[in-house]
This record gives C-alpha cells, sequence and structure tokens, in this order.
C-alpha cells in the first residue's frame, strides 16, 4: 500500500511540476472521472492512475474522484489500487472527456472471494476447473431477446450448458438435469427461476451484482444438487448518496433505487438500502397472435428485489435481502391432459418468496465469520374455472437453513473454509379442491413430505509454491425423510403399482422414515508451467437429495419436488476434470480447454405414460437408473481493446441405462439412451465491438446439434386413429439449431456531466429469420385415416422469425 | 411497433419429413368383447413404416386359430371372416363378472395371448343434454354444434374407468347409386329393398373418464360428442357407455395423449403404447393392440335442434326426390351402413 501511494504522489509531483512547464507548448485537455469498484461502485480513493506514453499520473481524491491534463492523441492508461487486478484502458481524446474507470478486486475481506470476468490473469491463476464470473456490466451490451437482459440466456454462451430449447425453463450442466443446478440468490436457493413458462429469468438485472458459475470444481460449502452451482451476488446495499436506475422495454420495465439510511459522523453511510422492481405487461402480445388458442392466452409477471445492509462497526455487516417474483399464466386447457380433468382452460399461477439474513463478522485480519439464515419458499398453482370440475390444485416447497461459515487466513499461502449448515424441508406435493360449491371434484391431499439436510464442511487451499496449488475439501452430508408419513409396500417379485400394493406402514411425526448421508470429497490442484499457462485438475463427489419430477418435454412450474425416501434414492455425481489455461498477447486473449468425465448415480426417468400429477405412488412411477457424460470444453476470450467477446465451443454426451428384471420398469430395452437435452456439439461466439464513445455493437451467434427425439418405429391403425409405435428412445435428433443476435447500444454521452444518463439497446434476435425446431410431432387425428395412409409429421418453430426490439435504460 | 406486428408470425409449424422407414411388421389386434348381443368382430392387421407410402390397410392375418376363454377354462372358438376379422359364434355373449382371455396361433405356430380381463359393471347414464354453440372460426362449415353431454352416478367402488362413443343413425334414402350413359349422363339412385341406416360416428375420438377425483360423485356435465347443426329435425344418437379395467384406460388414454401432442412444452414423452397382449413364447416379439372387455351402457336420443331460434346454413324446407329407379338393392352392412333397427329408433 505505502509503496503505491508513494509511488503514486511522486508521480503526482512529476504531473504537476511538468503540467505547468509545458501548459503553453500544447493545447490539452482534461481527462477526468471516478474510480469505482466492480462489486458496488463504491468509489476509490487514493488510486493511481498515469497515462503511459506522457508519464504523467495522478491519484484519485476521498470521492474516487481524479483529473489528469492529456494532450489530442490516443493513449493507454493505466490505474492500480492495493487489493485490485491493475486496469489497462485505452483513450481517444480530442476534447474534455470524462471516463469512469472501474477496478476489480483482487478479494474482498468481509465477503467470499469474488472475481470478475475481466481479470483475466485469474484465467490461470485461479485454481479450480469449470469455474466462471460474469459481471452483469459485461452482459449489459449484449443482444436481448425482446429487449430483457436475462442472466440465465448469457450463461447459455458458455461452454458445457445447453437447453431443451427456447421457452423451455432451466438448463442443463454437463449432462446434468435442470433440477441439478444449485441456484443461489443472496444464499436463498431459487426453486424456479422462470418468467413466462421459461422464456425469462427472474433475476433483475438491476438488482444484480456478478455471478460466480460453477460446474466443474465446486468448493464444499456448496452441496445438494449434482450438476453445477450458480451463484448469484446482488448488489451491495452502501448507496452513499440517493440514486436508481431502470429500463423501459417491450414486455416489462424496472426501476430500482437506493439510498442510505444512516449516516456516522463522518459523513459515511452506516446503512443504505435498495428496491429493484420489474412488471410486465406481456397480455397485449398474445392478442396479437393469429391462433386462436394462443390469442387466450394470458401472462403477467412481476418480482421486487430488496436489500439492507447495516455496518455498526468497521468488522461488521449485517444484511436482509429480499425476493418475490410472481407470474401467472392461462393456457387453454387441452394442453392439460395429464391432470385427467377436461378443462376449457388452465390458470398456471407460481410465486417464489425468499428471504436472506446475514452477518458477517470479521475477527482481525484472519478468520471472518458469516452467519446466515435463509426462509425460501416456492408455491405452484393450478386452477381450473369451469363450473362442475373447478378446481385449485396447490403445491409449495418451504426451504428454512440456517449454516455458518469461516473463512481462516493462517499464512499467506493458506485459506481454510470451513462451515455447517442444516436445512429444514417440507414440502406440500399436491392438494387438490373443488373450488365452488357445484364442482364434482373430490378433495385430495397429498401427504407433506418433511425432511433435514445438514451438512459439515472444510476446504483447505494451499499454495505450495509460486507453481503448485491444492484445494482439498470435504462435505459431509446427511439426510432425514421425516414423518409424518406412510411408506407403502408391494409384492416381492412384481413392478411396483397400484395393483401390487400390498400394504403400509405409517411413521409418526417427526420419526425418521428412511435417512441417507455420504462424504463428498471435493479436490482441485493447478500447476503452473509458467506465468501465462497452467494445468488444473478436479475431482468432486456431489450428492442430491431433493429432486423434481417431471416427464414433459420441459418442466412445468408445477412440476413436484420430491424428497429421497424409502425407494427413490438420492442422485450421486461423481465428477474429474482436467483443464489446460494459457493467456496470450499479454494477458488480452484467454484460452483453456477442459474434459471432464461424469459418472452418475440414481438419475431419474419414468415409466412410459405415466401420470405424475397428484400421483399417491411417485415410488411406482419413477425409475433410477445410471448414467455418464463426458466433454470438451474450449473456451476463447478476448478482454481488452475495442474488440471483446468470446467463443466457445462444446462436444459432450450424456447417456443414461434403466434397466430391471421387469420389462416395464426398463427403458431402451435396457440399452444406453440420451436424455432429451444431450446436444453433442454447441459453438457459441459473441462479440462486441465499441465503435465511438457512445456506440457499441455487439452479436451473438449459437450453433447446437437439434435435441434427441424418438421418432415411431412403425404405426398401427386402432380406434380409427392411425397411432405411432415408439420403440427406441430418443434414437435420432430434430434439425439443428442455428441463430445469429446483433444489438447496437447508444449510451449516454461521456463528455457530458449530467446527472440523468440514458442509454438505448436496440436488438435484433433471431438475424438470419431461422425457423429452428423446437419440437418435431406426429398428428394422429387427420382425416380420413381409415382411408389414407398418409402421416403428418411437423417441425414446430417457437421463436421461428426475426424479432427486433427496442429497450432504454436510464440511471439517475 | 415494428416488432409487434413481426410477433404475430414467430411460432409456426412446418410439414417435415424425416424419412422415417419401417421395420418388420408388428400384429397388431383390436377388439372388443361386451355384454351386447353379439357377434363381436376382432380384427388382426400388420404395423407399417410411420411414412404415407408404406400401408397399415393391405395386409392381413388370415389362418390364424383364435379362440377366447374364459375363468372356467371355456373355450370359445373364433370364426375367420377373411381379411384379418374374426368373429364370435352365434349366442356366445359376455356376462359381467366374467374374466376372459383371447388366444392367438398363427398358421406358422406363433402363439400370442391377452392377459385375462374382467368385464365389470357400468352405471347407467341418468340424462343426456345438449348445449347449442355457434362456430367463431372463419368461413365454418356449420353455423354451430351441439355439445353432447351426459350426467352418471359412478359407484362407491374405486377404479372405474370409461370410455364413451356415440352413433348417429338416419334413414338411408337409397342404398346405391350409379352413373346413366348417354348424352346427357345422370345419376341414378336405388332405393333400398328393406329398412336401412345410415350411420356416422366420431372415429378416432376417444373420450374417457376416471373417478380417480370424483369417486363417488356424480359425472356431471361430462362431454360425449359434438353434433352438426345443419337441419332442424331431430338427431338421432345412441351412446354407448362401456367399463374399462384400469390397463385399457391407460392404453386408450395413452394413445389419446399422442393424439394430442402439439410438440409444445406440455407434451409427455413419447412413450411406447403397449396393450394386454404379448407372444406367449418370446418377450422380444411385440405385438400391439388391446382385447377389451367391456360392459356397455346404452341410451338413444332425439337431440332437439329446432328450439334454438335461429335456422342453420343453407337450409330450405324443400326436399328433392331422390331415387328414380324403382328397382332396389339390399341394405349391405357396413361400417357405414346398417339393416338393424336402432335401439329406441322412432319413424
Amino acid at each position: 500500500m505505502k509503496k503505491t501511494i508513494f509511488g503514486s504522489i511522486s508521480f503526482l509531483l512529476f504531473f504537476l511540476s511538468f503540467s505547468l512547464s509545458t501548459a503553453y507548448a500544447q493545447r490539452k485537455f482534461t481527462l477526468s472521472g471516478v474510480i469505482r469498484q466492480s462489486s458496488n461502485e463504491k468509489p476509490l480513493p487514493r488510486a493511481a492512475i498515469y497515462v503511459d506514453e506522457t508519464g504523467y499520473g495522478t491519484l484519485s481524491d476521498t470521492l474516487g474522484r481524479y483529473q489528469v491534463l492529456v494532450p489530442k492523441g490516443t493513449f493507454n492508461i493505466t490505474v492500480s489500487y492495493q487489493g485490485f487486478f491493475t486496469k489497462h484502458q485505452r483513450i481517444d481524446i480530442n476534447n474534455n472527456l470524462m471516463v469512469d474507470i472501474i477496478m476489480d478486486e483482487k478479494a474482498n475481506d468481509l465477503d467470499e472471494v469474488v472475481v470478475s470476468a475481466n481479470s483475466a490473469s485469474q484465467n490461470v491463476k485461479r485454481l479450480e476447473t469449470g469455474v466462471t464470473n460474469l459481471s452483469i456490466r459485461n452482459m449489459k451490451k449484449l443482444p436481448t431477446l425482446l429487449g430483457e437482459l436475462d442472466i440465465i440466456k448469457s450463461l447459455f454462451s458458455l461452454p458445457g450448458v445447453a437447453s431443451v430449447g427456447e421457452g423451455a425453463s432451466g438448463f442443463n450442466v454437463r449432462g446434468g438435469n435442470i433440477d441439478q443446478n444449485l441456484i443461489l440468490m443472496d444464499n436463498a436457493p431459487v426453486f424456479n427461476a422462470s418468467h413466462l413458462m421459461g422464456f425469462f429469468s427472474v433475476f433483475n438485472p438491476d438488482a444484480l451484482r456478478d455471478i460466480n458459475f460453477y460446474r466443474g470444481g465446486i468448493p464444499a460449502q456448496y452441496g445438494g444438487r449434482t450438476a453445477s452451482v450458480l451463484n448469484i451476488n446482488l448488489r451491495d446495499a452502501n448507496a452513499q448518496k440517493f440514486s436508481g436506475q431502470g429500463g423501459i422495454g417491450l414486455i416489462s420495465s424496472r426501476l430500482m433505487f437506493e439510498a442510505p439510511i444512516l449516516r456516522d459522523k463522518s459523513g459515511d453511510s452506516r446503512a443504505s438500502f435498495f428496491v429493484a422492481s420489474r412488471f410486465s405487461y406481456v397480455g397485449y402480445l398474445f392478442k396479437l397472435l393469429p391462433q386462436q388458442n394462443i390469442k387466450n392466452t394470458k401472462a403477467d409477471f412481476y418480482d421486487i428485489t430488496t436489500k439492507v445492509e447495516f455496518r455498526p462497526t468497521k468488522k461488521d455487516k449485517i444484511a436482509l435481502t429480499g425476493f418475490t417474483g410472481f407470474d401467472k399464466f392461462k393456457v387453454a386447457g387441452d394442453s392439460l391432459a395429464n391432470l385427467e380433468v377436461n378443462a376449457s382452460s388452465s390458470l398456471f399461477n407460481w410465486r417464489t418468496t425468499n428471504g436472506t439474513l446475514s452477518w458477517v463478522h470479521s475477527f482481525g485480519t484472519k478468520l471472518t465469520s458469516k452467519i446466515v439464515g435463509v426462509y425460501s419458499r416456492y408455491d405452484a398453482n393450478i386452477i381450473n374455472p369451469d363450473s362442475v370440475l373447478a378446481f385449485r390444485l396447490e403445491s409449495n416447497i418451504v426451504y428454512k437453513n440456517l449454516k455458518a461459515d469461516f473463512n481462516y487466513l493462517p499464512s499467506e499461502k493458506q485459506k481454510i473454509d470451513f462451515g455447517i449448515s442444516t436445512i429444514d424441508y417440507h414440502i406440500q406435493p399436491g392438494k387438490l379442491s373443488p373450488d365452488n360449491a357445484n364442482s364434482q371434484i373430490n378433495p385430495v391431499m397429498l401427504r407433506n413430505e418433511s425432511a433435514l439436510e445438514s451438512a459439515v464442511y472444510i476446504n483447505d487451499e494451499y499454495d505450495f509454491n509460486k507453481k503448485f496449488s491444492v484445494l482439498v475439501g470435504v462435505r459431509y452430508s446427511f439426510f432425514m425423510n421425516r414423518g409424518t408419513g406412510y411408506t407403502y409396500n408391494y409384492r416381492d417379485g412384481l413392478p411396483k403399482s397400484i395393483e401390487t400394493l400390498t400394504d403400509s406402514t405409517l411413521y409418526a411425526k417427526g420419526s425418521v422414515m428412511k435417512n441417507y448421508g455420504g462424504i463428498e470429497p471435493r479436490f482441485s490442484a493447478k500447476y503452473s508451467l509458467n506465468d501465462n499457462a497452467s494445468i488444473k485438475f478436479s475431482l468432486n463427489r456431489m450428492i442430491q437429495y431433493i429432486q423434481l419430477i417431471s416427464n414433459t418435454t420441459a418442466a412445468l412450474p408445477t412440476a413436484r419436488w420430491k424428497s429421497a425416501d424409502n425407494y427413490i434414492k438420492p442422485q450421486i455425481a461423481d465428477q474429474i476434470s482436467i483443464g489446460y489455461f494459457q493467456n496470450l498477447n499479454d494477458n488480452k486473449i484467454e484460452a483453456s480447454i477442459e474434459f471432464f468425465y461424469k459418472k452418475l448415480t440414481n438419475v431419474a426417468d419414468y415409466k412410459d405414460g405415466s401420470n405424475l400429477l397428484l400421483d399417491k405412488f411417485p415410488e411406482a412411477s419413477i425409475l433410477q437408473g445410471i448414467g455418464r457424460a463426458y466433454g470438451a470444453e474450449l473456451y476463447v476470450k478476448k478482454n481488452i481493446g475495442l474488440l471483446t467477446g468470446w467463443m466457445s465451443y462444446t462436444y459432450s454426451q450424456t447417456q443414461f441405462l434403466v434397466k430391471s428384471k421387469f420389462e416395464e420398469e426398463t427403458i431402451n430395452n435396457g440399452e444406453y439412451f440420451s436424455p432429451n437435452y444431450n446436444k453433442p456439439h454447441i459453438f457459441n461466439l459473441i462479440a462486441s465491438y465499441q465503435a465511438t464513445k457512445r456506440i457499441s455493437f455487439s452479436t451473438n451467434f449459437t450453433f447446437s446439434t437439434g435435441r434427441p427425439i424418438t421418432y415411431p418405429a412403425a404405426k398401427f391403425y386402432v380406434g380409427g386413429l392411425v397411432v405411432p409405435y415408439y420403440a427406441n428412445r430418443n434414437q435420432a435428433n430434430i434439425p439443428n439449431y442455428v441463430r445469429l443476435d446483433f444489438a447496437m447500444n447508444i449510451d449516454a454521452d461521456p463528455y457530458k456531466t449530467k446527472k440523468f444518463k440514458g442509454s438505448w439497446n436496440f436488438s435484433v434476435y433471431n438475424a438470419l429469420n431461422t425457423r429452428n425446431a423446437y419440437s418435431v410431432f406426429f398428428l394422429t387425428k387427420s382425416r380420413y385415416a381409415q382411408y389414407y395412409n398418409k402421416v403428418d409429421i411437423y417441425k414446430l418453430s417457437i421463436l421461428g422469425s426475426m424479432i427486433p426490439s427496442i429497450s432504454y435504460n436510464f440511471k439517475f | 411497433m415494428v416488432a409487434l406486428l413481426l410477433f404475430s408470425s414467430i411460432a409456426c409449424v412446418d410439414v417435415f419429413d424425416p424419412k422415417l422407414v419401417g421395420s418388420k411388421p408388428k400384429i397388431v389386434f383390436e377388439g372388443a368383447l361386451t355384454n351386447l348381443v353379439g357377434p363381436y368382430f376382432f380384427q388382426l392387421s400388420y404395423s407399417a413404416g410411420y411414412n404415407s407410402q408404406e400401408s397399415v390397410f393391405d395386409k392381413f392375418v388370415n389362418a390364424a386359430n383364435v379362440w377366447i376363454t374364459d375363468e372356467k377354462s371355456n373355450r370359445t372358438d373364433l370364426i375367420d371372416m377373411n381379411k384379418g376379422q374374426f368373429s364370435t359364434p352365434a349366442g356366445f355373449k359376455g356376462e359381467v363378472g366374467k374374466t376372459y382371455q383371447v388366444h392367438i396361433r398363427l398358421s406358422d405356430g406363433t402363439s400370442y395371448e391377452s392377459e385375462p380381463e374382467t368385464m365389470r359393471m357400468t352405471p347407467l347414464i341418468e340424462k343426456v343434454y345438449s348445449e347449442f354453440k355457434l362456430t367463431t372460426t372463419p368461413r365454418p362449415k356449420y353455423r354451430g354444434v351441439f355439445n353432447i353431454y351426459i350426467d352418471v352416478k359412478d359407484p362407491v367402488t374405486e377404479g372405474d374407468f370409461y370410455r364413451w362413443k356415440w352413433v348417429h343413425y338416419e334413414r338411408a334414402n337409397y342404398c346405391s347409386q350409379y352413373t346413366v350413359t348417354g348424352d346427357k349422363p345422370t345419376i341414378a339412385y336405388q332405393k333400398c329393398c328393406t329398412d336401412c341406416w345410415n350411420t356416422t360416428s366420431c372415429l378416432g375420438c376417444v373420450v374417457l373418464a376416471s373417478d380417480n377425483l370424483v369417486n363417488g360423485n356424480s359425472l356431471k356435465k361430462q362431454f360425449v360428442g359434438q353434433i352438426p347443426f345443419d337441419n332442424v329435425t331431430g338427431y338421432y344418437i345412441l351412446i354407448e357407455q362401456m367399463s374399462l379395467s384400469r390397463k385399457a384406460y391407460n392404453f386408450w388414454r395413452n394413445i389419446d395423449q399422442q393424439a394430442n401432442n402439439s410438440g409444445g412444452i406440455f407434451d409427455t414423452a413419447p412413450a411406447a403404447i403397449l396393450g394386454n397382449l404379448k407372444n406367449v413364447n418370446d418377450d422380444s416379439d411385440i405385438i400391439l393392440g388391446y382385447f377389451q372387455v367391456s360392459a356397455v351402457e346404452q341410451k338413444a336420443v332425439y337431440i332437439q335442434r329446432n328450439n334454438i331460434g335461429i335456422m342453420p346454413f343453407g337450409f330450405n324446407l324443400t326436399g328433392g326426390s331422390f331415387y328414380n329407379d324403382y328397382n332396389c338393392e339390399v341394405c349391405k352392412e357396413s361400417l357405414y351402413r346398417t339393416a338393424k333397427r336402432p335401439l329406441n329408433w322412432v319413424d
């Protein structure tokens, strides 16, 4: 610190004397602005800035402001600050110019380590494989669908991430199902991250700071899901003054503001808050659609994210985060043959309600503790208004978590994380009630499930020398499915079904019905070949005790969460990954190649034709098997310069094997098959070009193999219908997916010093106008089926044409 | 605004040809044994590749031995009617409570049999009624339709499954037509020699219900079918309510679900629709279709179409003369014509 300050002061003195002597020699312009940290936009006082070509330098003042005089021309400036990555930026100056400079922390003493995507050397130096960090700032310039910035969509441009199709909820990571991603928003799990079924995600971009996405070396503090961790960090509520931002788009508008609540004697804020909200007005879009059944679709959503932070002392930080997101979606009833009720329409609604209270305390410089309490609730309902069959089907999952995390830094070379966590689950899998007095529906109440999931963990990261570091971690998790509840018994030697049910065992309230536990080792090692290249290796086991039960193409918001029980075993994923990481061209380009192999135990699939909604005996429908996933991921990224972006290519294969001695409990004749999200080739290219100070262009290109499909092996005539007969599961693929998007951003004029700054984003989604297949389907109700052998096969494109959009964003 | 205009053409459906070819055809069995007066007909056909070239109608299983046994091992041999059709002998009638099994032996000795299926009772149809609905789609064929509903009291037992079919009968005005050649070719009609009825039914309609959520209550306003508003005369329909076993219900429900899949996110995963028949010796040889055993409850009604205050499209009260040939033609039994007088028919 001292060295930097002295160095900078000498620069300052040098600059002052030099500028005085040469002031008359050449016309000079003022380069000024504020230096801020990326995570919370807090100004950084006494940061050093200097112009490489001239050697002039200065320090920022207490509010992070700086000012240097520069002649006309193009210059490289360097900004440095203790604990932050040194930043290089190219500046083109021909007038007085204001440039705000954003610095990325190397480590944040009070919080988890936050590394931004900008810090190029982290590519090589970070220990784990399969980790990506994205800052929301980088995403804001990318092309959007209908003007909505969506972080889940940005994930799809990363290697190893796939989706079933446009509008499908969730994402698939390295062969994992959508329920195998642990999505945490300020420590609270998000059980359904979708708005509008799956077109958009619930994360309001204004409320986000950055995201850490783990798909390879997952540290031991995370557990409970087998495929990935998407850790979403909300922005810090540490505003020094009232400010806000927002946006107006075609389907929703956003508004966020933040302000200090309490100041100390020196005027610094001790407590601050922010509230970010988003409201949709989607309904009118559906009315424009020609198809009658879609025209009657009604949809709307909103979400509110808020956080209050209180810093009573320099060593304590207490934060309370709240989130609620609500959706309603009304569809024509025949879409819901699943429920055995012939309804004319169905109204889905779903809501997430999350709250997190955390207290971070620092015991000197070496030990930090974080105690967190989480409440998370997800509700999903279906309502049918038809008089005699009117019903309301309610389901929910309630998650309560208490945990303590410790971060101990015994020496410069070692970092130890340890902690303990316990989660209490309450699942109401389905409660059906008649919705009016005439309704003939009998009430059905599936028994609530209760479970406890506890874990202890320790991670020890040790740097043996500059070249070699290891992280050894272990997590022990323990799961108890608790009463009140029934375990059903089935006749031995026969497949489980309602016909082979013999009797049931009742467990009293609180008693343990079934427990599972296991050690989850996590290991990562890194060996640096030189300053610019390293080899990394990770090995880990993840255990998942609750899972989403769904056999529709994409999971519905009302799909059921099921805890592991007597019959349904927890899922386990063992992953090994190895990667080579190289930075080129003075860290301007980072590149990596990673290979992974995953062994999956107890993957879930379903008996043909099973009906999972309101199923009292889910064990008779769920089949469990084994699986394997392997692949290679190539990633190249350019961070610096007017043209930035990244390219990723993934080759992967995922296969399941579900085999039993009973024919009806076997899938695909007991041979390996691909789940419906297996897409072997995925290529993405994202590029953005800063054309002028205000105008930038960006583009996104995606190619992927079409998802697997089961084509009929034969047709047969029965009941006046020509019916497809399916034999082998997912033996073919639908046509490949190709999409190109463009965006143009017009930012606020950096030469002006107005407080209110507006920017425009013009996007074209699917600029090639490709009719990408979402699915291929077979119409069996053709006219005169009794005479003709014609079959009708169709390809459905959900977003099958060019979609331009415009959005306006502002800051004040 | 441009965006909005374009959005209207976003979701689209295109014809697609994955060029599927068939493998070895599989035998398909279809037919129901009921408690109505026989004979009952069963069909043995073959599957074909899922494409528009191969036919499911040109190959039949001939020269097979087909017989039905009950739980007391009483055997009834079926009569080969050719073209893969087999019928029960005169006098054979299914009974509620009895369990039946079908057996098939092909000429090459391959043997198939069904699982035992028990005939479950089915309750009375309490009430049949209709509701008029104006057609709202552009350029409709009919001005409106009548939705037919019934009320049924579900028995207190759990696991009652239903399937409904309906048949419309109208007097056949003529039994054959031919073209009189000459300078001015005209079509001549021949009247039927006996009483004869043309029949219309909804082929390929699968209307099902389960008492899963309404056990012991009334199945009120259960939709059965839809009839056209093309005349103001009473419309005769015969409603048949069949009891199904759980397995038969699942079979038809799977077929109905596949028929309703539209490629969207709600679609259920494609499932092999397997019935209740299997090869006796070889599990890998799959036989498709279902041997259905159902009790049938019938109800015949005339749906009034003259009480809604409007006239159907293109309707005039002057009827034409239908035949100019005084020779008559036999009323041939087929899927679309019968000489059997329908239940409760009023002339």
